[in-house]
């Protein structure tokens, strides 16, 4: 088996190389909502805490556009991008962030003890 | 367009880190962060059984909407990120999923995470099917 070592691949022109018929995740988080706290994640530069059952993470290297996609989930609740009030839920991805929501079995928005967050798409 | 034919890549400062030049040109991110580590696809109804998955040793059924997911190189921490949806059926009532911690449940460990789905009117677990993966550290 052959093993090619290197720190950094582009392609020749210096730019994105091309990982054949892969997508690599560009930003992920582990984080407990009740705390607020980060476990862990890559490529988050922050968490904002905006509401009970709300959170945003921010992006340390921005998405190329609004166009990426995001996927959350939660222990015992329902998590989803935030529906923005009354205006097109797509105000809440934005290439630095994006709001997430949860609720609970009431419809109510709530805390959960650990959510995560993916993001795939293209970088900056 | 030149390529590259290898079966494995290694970093040469640290042999787990590779950094990729981002599509904008401009950014890198880290190859070994941005790559799931486990996936599966499973089939939570009736004998459940795991149909597609990628370094994935078992699934265990832990009882009605609720299984276990074991991971067959474990992750290095406890702190990785678990992604998880399910199948959605057409009787009017809407479903979802987590990672359970439930009365008989375990938090995720290294080697194994834990996951549920239910109704959401009904606050009541039901099979399924489950799509789920990780991204983080391996051990």
């Amino acid at each position: 088996m052959s093993t090619l070592k290197a720190d950094t691949i582009q392609s020749t022109a210096g730019g994105a190389a091309t990982l054949t018929k892969q997508s690599a995740a560009k930003v992920w988080l582990n984080y407990k909502q009740q705390t607020p706290a980060v476990r862990d994640s890559f490529n988050v530069s922050g968490v904002t805490d905006t509401a009970t059952g709300k959170y945003a993470p921010a992006y340390t290297n921005n998405m190329n556009n609004a166009l990426y996609s995001a996927t959350c989930n939660s222990i015992g609740y329902h998590n989803h991008i935030e529906n923005a009030s009354g205006a097109s839920s797509e105000a809440s991805m934005t290439s630095g962030d994006c709001d997430i929501q949860g609720n609970d079995s009431g419809n109510t928005t709530a805390d959960s003890a650990l959510t995560c967050f993916v993001a795939h798409g293209d970088l900056a | 367009m030149s390529e590259i034919k290898t079966d494995k890549l290694t970093g040469t400062s640290t042999a787990g880190s590779i950094l990729v030049t981002g599509e904008g040109n401009s950014t890198t991110t880290n190859l070994q962060q941005g790559l799931a580590k486990q996936w599966s696809y499973v089939n939570d109804t009736g004998t459940s059984a795991i149909i597609d998955s990628f370094n994935t040793t078992s699934w265990t059924d832990n009882g009605t909407g609720n299984g276990t997911v074991n991971i067959a190189s474990n992750m290095g921490n406890v702190t990785y990120n678990i992604s998880v949806s399910t199948n959605a059926d057409n009787d009017g009532r809407n479903r979802t999923c987590g990672v359970f911690t439930g009365t008989n449940g375990t938090t995720s460990t290294a080697g194994l995470y834990r996951i549920s789905r239910w109704i959401i009117t009904a606050n009541s677990l039901e099979d399924g099917y489950f799509y789920s993966n990780t991204l983080g550290d391996l051990a």
